[in-house]
C-alpha cells in the first residue's frame, strides 16, 4: 500500500507543478483553435465564391456573342442583353470579393500555420520535460 | 502604444534572425589548422586498420603479402601513415585557406551567442504577454520560453 500512495502523492505533486505549464499550454491552443475557426470561416466564403465565379464566368462566357444577337423581328434581344450584362457586372464584384478574401485567406493562414506549429512543439517539450521540469518546481 | 509595442517586436524578431543566422555559421565555420591535422590523422589511423583487415594479419605475420586486392590508399596509411597524413592535411588547408576556430573558440563563441539568443526570445515572450493586441508568436518559438510562467528567472530556462 505505501509506494501506491507514495506514488499516488509523488504524481499529484508533478501534477500540482506543472499545472501552470499546462495552463499556458490551453491559452495557446485556444488561440490556435480560434485561428483554425477564422480560417475555416474564409476558407468557405472563397470556395464559395470560386464557385459563384465559376457559375458567371460559363454564363458570361456563353453569351460572349450576345450584343450581336437579334429577337425574330431583328431587333437587338435587350432582355438576354440585360441579363447577361447584370451578369457581368455581378462577375466584376465577385472578382473583386475574391481579391480580398484571398488576401485574407493568406493572412489567415499565416497566423494559424505557426500557432499550430508551435502547439505541437509544447506538447512535445512538456511530454519530453515535463518531469524535469516538475523536479526543479 | 500598439504601434510602438509592434515595432519593437519586430526589431526583436530581426534581432534573433541574425542571431540564429551567426549561429549556423558558427556550426559551419572550418576547424583549425591544429583540429583539421589531427583529424585526418585519426581518419589516416581508421584507414590503416581498414588495409591491415583487408591484407590479412595473419598472413602479414606469415611474411606473405598479397597487395593486389586492397585498397591503394590503405596501402599507404598501412605502410606510411605519418606520410599520408601530413600530404593529406596540406592539400586540405590549402584548398581551404580559411584560419578556422578552435573548438575552445567555437564553444565560447556559442555560448555567448546561445545567451543573447536567450535573452532575446525571452524579451519578445515578455513583450507578447505585455502587449495589449493579441501577437502571433513565432512557430520556432522556444517551448521552454512560452510555456515558462516566470520569465524573470531566464537562468533556469537556459538549464
Amino acid at each position: 500500500m505505501i509506494p501506491v500512495t507514495r506514488n499516488h502523492a509523488e504524481r499529484a505533486r508533478m501534477m500540482a507543478a506543472l499545472e501552470p505549464y499546462e495552463q499556458r499550454l490551453r491559452e495557446l491552443k485556444r488561440a490556435a483553435t480560434t485561428a483554425h475557426h477564422l480560417l475555416m470561416a474564409v476558407s468557405e466564403e472563397r470556395r464559395e465564391l470560386i464557385s459563384e465565379r465559376n457559375r458567371l464566368k460559363s454564363y458570361v462566357d456563353a453569351n460572349a456573342s450576345i450584343d450581336n444577337r437579334t429577337n425574330p423581328q431583328g431587333l437587338p434581344a435587350l432582355d438576354e442583353h440585360a441579363s447577361v450584362r447584370n451578369a457581368r457586372l455581378d462577375l466584376a464584384a465577385l472578382e473583386r470579393r475574391l481579391q480580398e478574401v484571398e488576401k485574407l485567406y493568406s493572412e489567415a493562414q499565416d497566423a494559424w500555420r505557426p500557432q499550430c506549429q508551435l502547439v505541437t512543439r509544447c506538447e512535445e517539450f512538456l511530454n519530453d520535460h515535463g518531469p524535469r521540469l516538475a523536479a526543479r518546481a | 502604444m500598439d504601434t510602438r509595442t509592434m515595432r519593437t517586436i519586430e526589431q526583436i524578431r530581426e534581432r534573433i534572425i541574425t542571431l540564429q543566422d551567426e549561429r549556423e555559421e558558427l556550426a559551419r565555420a572550418w576547424p583549425s589548422e591544429m583540429e583539421c591535422r589531427e583529424g585526418i590523422a585519426e581518419h589516416v589511423k581508421m584507414l590503416a586498420r581498414g588495409g591491415l583487415a583487408q591484407l590479412g594479419a595473419a598472413d602479414l605475420r606469415k611474411g606473405r603479402i598479397d597487395a593486389r586486392h586492397v585498397d591503394p590508399l590503405c596501402l599507404l596509411a598501412v605502410f606510411d601513415p605519418e606520410r599520408l597524413a601530413t600530404q593529406l592535411a596540406d592539400m586540405a588547408l590549402a584548398e581551404f585557406p580559411d584560419p578556422g576556430l578552435s573548438a575552445e573558440d567555437r564553444a565560447k563563441r556559442l555560448a555567448k551567442l546561445e545567451s543573447d539568443l536567450l535573452a532575446a526570445e525571452v524579451d519578445e515572450e515578455r513583450m507578447i504577454r505585455k502587449s495589449p493586441i493579441p501577437i502571433i508568436r513565432r512557430g520556432d518559438a522556444r517551448p521552454e520560453i512560452v510555456l515558462a510562467p516566470d520569465l524573470e528567472n531566464s537562468a533556469a530556462l537556459a538549464a
